[in-house]
């Protein structure tokens, strides 16, 4: 009874899941032919399609709230992708946006091939086994350390400057503007990282005052204010661009491709390599983790280039899907981001929580706006709900619940006996208190 | 102040609070705050350990004093925390190695007898002396040469205490070099081979441990409160 009731409890975000889309089939209108409409593979896909973007950047949100950080400027970050995407396809020659992306191609590019042969080259040098003694050393000689990576790079970086310098002087490619976009928005993400780990400043400051920059890099680079760059796929931009926002095979809509595929790529980084753990480990103490010899550094820093590089490719579904890019494009997405990552059930201050949390939180909104639209409820009304869901599904999570519960058990049973005068002595046990003893009686249960 | 350590010697650290004991094995260990200068050599070959990423793979392994808030990750598994600092070796092309970090987990456990219901248990439900033994095993997960121990026995139990001086002896026998640093009058006279005494940042002396007795040690810790620690002792 009490194994399934744990099971119950530790599954309780699915059966949320599951319990909105029951509401949703019951509530459901129905067409003419007796279908049910909530349920039909059409509406499905179609949520699916639009929790893509804010997914996408819930995922790299998610890896950097888990290292007990946080990224404002997701948001903005994303919405000068959707600008410079939107040039990229639309403009022929030198513009803002070639100018800056190709350096910024070359410069990531380059560095993730050089980075990609170091790693390799680490993998091989280094054994399996730690029983044969001591920790063994693992100084790659220079050659491999440095010498071979560093040519790769600049291979790469100079394939990538000859492949996008053709496309210049016409208008950029599908291909081009998936490299271009999401490389510059990881340089913006990379600047945070550098601000936070270098500079040591709070993580909220910095990605703050990048949320406000970002969007004047945004307007700036679109040349007016209120600029938006509309794109005509066939008309002023390649047919070919069509391609984000149709159906993979006619199964799958291609932007939701995007975000399964990174909540299944990073959710394996979590579970499965040295990256993951150090994530969890940062976010859970990160003295301890810096005592341990884990490059606390490192794994922060790519916390937010990760974080970065999502919102570009979010930044690009967005144009294909809304066919334009436009510099406040993503205002507000960043609390909805937050907000999704919240309701999966990681914690804000780090070390607690996962993907597939996010996952189901992204899919919670997506949803409930499905099926209040299905409705015709008012679109303020589905923000007033949304609010409600965030705070029911955050008391509802394990350690909220238990302490109030706890308290009011306490105050049932120690109310009564209790001298006023004395009862500030023993007041209701803290909250940890509370959690502590909840969880002492699950591990003896 | 400059000191040697040989092999399977325990040097212990002894002095009164903020005698800048914890500062000279987080200088060694690589944690820097503030400025730091002079020079360490390993085995006569001078190194720089300017991270604990350098320190433990150099071989040196910090168990601090404080676990909760600098040894232990209190929200994971007795495994995740004992594998933390090995992952890394025992990884291959980034991919964590389950069975490595479980076997060393276990391999640790049993070897300080960590008592626990697995190697799954949450760190934050066992006791002082017990997540002590974890912060340990943690570190000799990694094969050190060099064992700095601040406060090692710090609020945990009596039994736990005798087992900890149990497994430091062992760890000396076995060749490591140790250095505790200690608030405890007897034990700092049980455990070390040789004494060093602090007094306000300074090495106020070095002593064998013929020469070592309470009263010598508070002379050197606290030099103007001399007749006072007499009194004590008598």
């Amino acid at each position: 009874m009490t194994a399934l009731f744990r099971l119950l409890s530790r599954t309780k975000l699915y059966w949320g899941l599951l319990l909105i889309c029951l509401i949703g089939a019951v509530t459901s209108p129905q067409t003419s032919a007796g279908h049910n409409i909530f349920l039909s593979y059409g509406n499905l896909t179609d949520v699916l399609r639009q929790v893509s973007i804010t997914g996408l950047v819930a995922t790299g949100m998610t890896m950097v709230i888990l290292l007990g950080g946080i990224d404002l400027s997701v948001g903005s970050v994303m919405g000068f992708s959707t600008v410079i995407c939107a040039m990229l396809l639309t403009k022929p020659g030198w513009t803002t946006a070639s100018a800056m992306g190709v350096p910024a191609a070359m410069l990531v590019g380059g560095a993730a091939v050089a980075l990609a042969a170091r790693f390799v080259f680490a993998g091989l040098a280094r054994g399996r086994d730690v029983s044969a003694g001591p920790r063994r050393e693992i100084a790659l000689s220079r050659w491999r350390s440095t010498a071979i990576p560093g040519l790769l790079g600049l291979i790469a970086a100079i394939a990538i400057a000859w492949w996008t310098l053709n496309q210049v002087p016409t208008k950029f490619g599908v291909l081009g503007v998936l490299l271009m976009a999401p490389c510059l928005a990881l340089v913006l993400g990379g600047i945070n990282g550098l601000l936070i780990v270098t500079g040591r400043l709070q993580p909220f400051i910095a990605t703050l005052a990048m949320m406000v920059s970002a969007l004047g890099i945004a307007r700036l680079t679109a040349g007016s204010d209120n600029a938006v760059v509309p794109v005509y796929t066939g008309t002023n931009a390649t047919e070919a661009f069509e391609l984000l926002r149709s159906m993979l095979w006619g199964v799958l809509p291609v932007p939701s491709v995007f975000f399964l595929a990174a909540i299944i790529l990073f959710g394996a980084m979590l579970r499965f390599t040295t990256f993951g753990r150090y994530a969890y480990a940062i976010g859970g103490n990160v003295e301890a983790a810096k005592l341990s010899g884990i490059k606390v550094a490192q794994v922060q820093l790519s916390a937010y280039l990760l974080s970065g590089l999502l919102a570009g490719i979010a930044g690009v579904l967005f144009v294909a899907q809304y066919r334009q890019g436009k510099p406040d494009a993503g205002a507000g997405l960043e609390l909805d981001a937050i907000a999704a990552v919240v309701i999966g059930g990681t914690s804000l201050m780090g070390g607690r929580g996962g993907l597939a949390g996010t996952f189901v939180g992204v899919l919670i909104f997506g949803l409930l706006s499905d099926i209040l639209q299905l409705q015709n409820i008012d679109s303020n009304v589905q923000l007033v709900m949304k609010g409600l869901i965030i705070v029911c599904t955050v008391l509802v999570q394990e350690q909220n619940l238990g302490q109030l519960v706890a308290r009011w058990q306490f105050r049932r049973s120690g109310a009564a006996h209790v001298d006023p005068k004395t009862a500030d002595a023993h007041r209701l046990p803290s909250a940890a208190k509370a959690q502590f003893a909840r969880e002492d009686l699950d591990e003896a249960s | 102040m400059s000191f040697e350590l040989r092999r399977g010697e325990i040097l212990g650290i002894g002095g009164l609070l903020g005698s800048g004991r914890t500062e000279i094995l987080e200088s060694i260990f690589g944690v820097s705050r503030g400025w730091r200068c002079g020079s360490i050599a390993i085995d006569g070959a001078a190194v720089a350990i300017n991270s604990p990423a350098d320190a433990s793979r150099l071989g040196v392994a910090l168990v601090s004093e404080d676990r909760k808030e600098r040894g232990l990750h209190l929200t994971a598994s007795i495994c995740d925390n004992v594998a933390l600092p090995s992952i890394s070796a025992l990884s291959r092309f980034g991919l964590r190695s389950f069975a490595g970090e479980r076997a060393l987990a276990t391999e640790m456990v049993k070897r300080l007898s960590v008592r626990c219901s697995g190697i799954g248990q949450n760190v934050a439900t066992l006791s002082g002396g017990n997540q002590q033994k974890v912060v340990i095993g943690k570190w000799l997960g990694t094969a050190p040469r060099i064992l700095l121990l601040d406060e090692p026995t710090r609020g945990i139990d009596i039994g736990a205490k005798q087992e900890i001086y149990r497994l430091i002896f062992d760890l000396a026998v076995q060749g490591l070099g140790i250095i505790v640093v200690t608030s405890e009058m007897p034990e700092l006279l049980l455990l070390s081979d040789r004494i060093l005494v602090m007094c306000e940042g300074r090495q106020t002396g070095l002593l064998a441990r013929e020469q070592a007795t309470q009263e010598t040690v508070m002379r050197l810790a606290a030099p103007g409160m001399a007749a006072w620690s007499q009194d004590a002792a008598s």
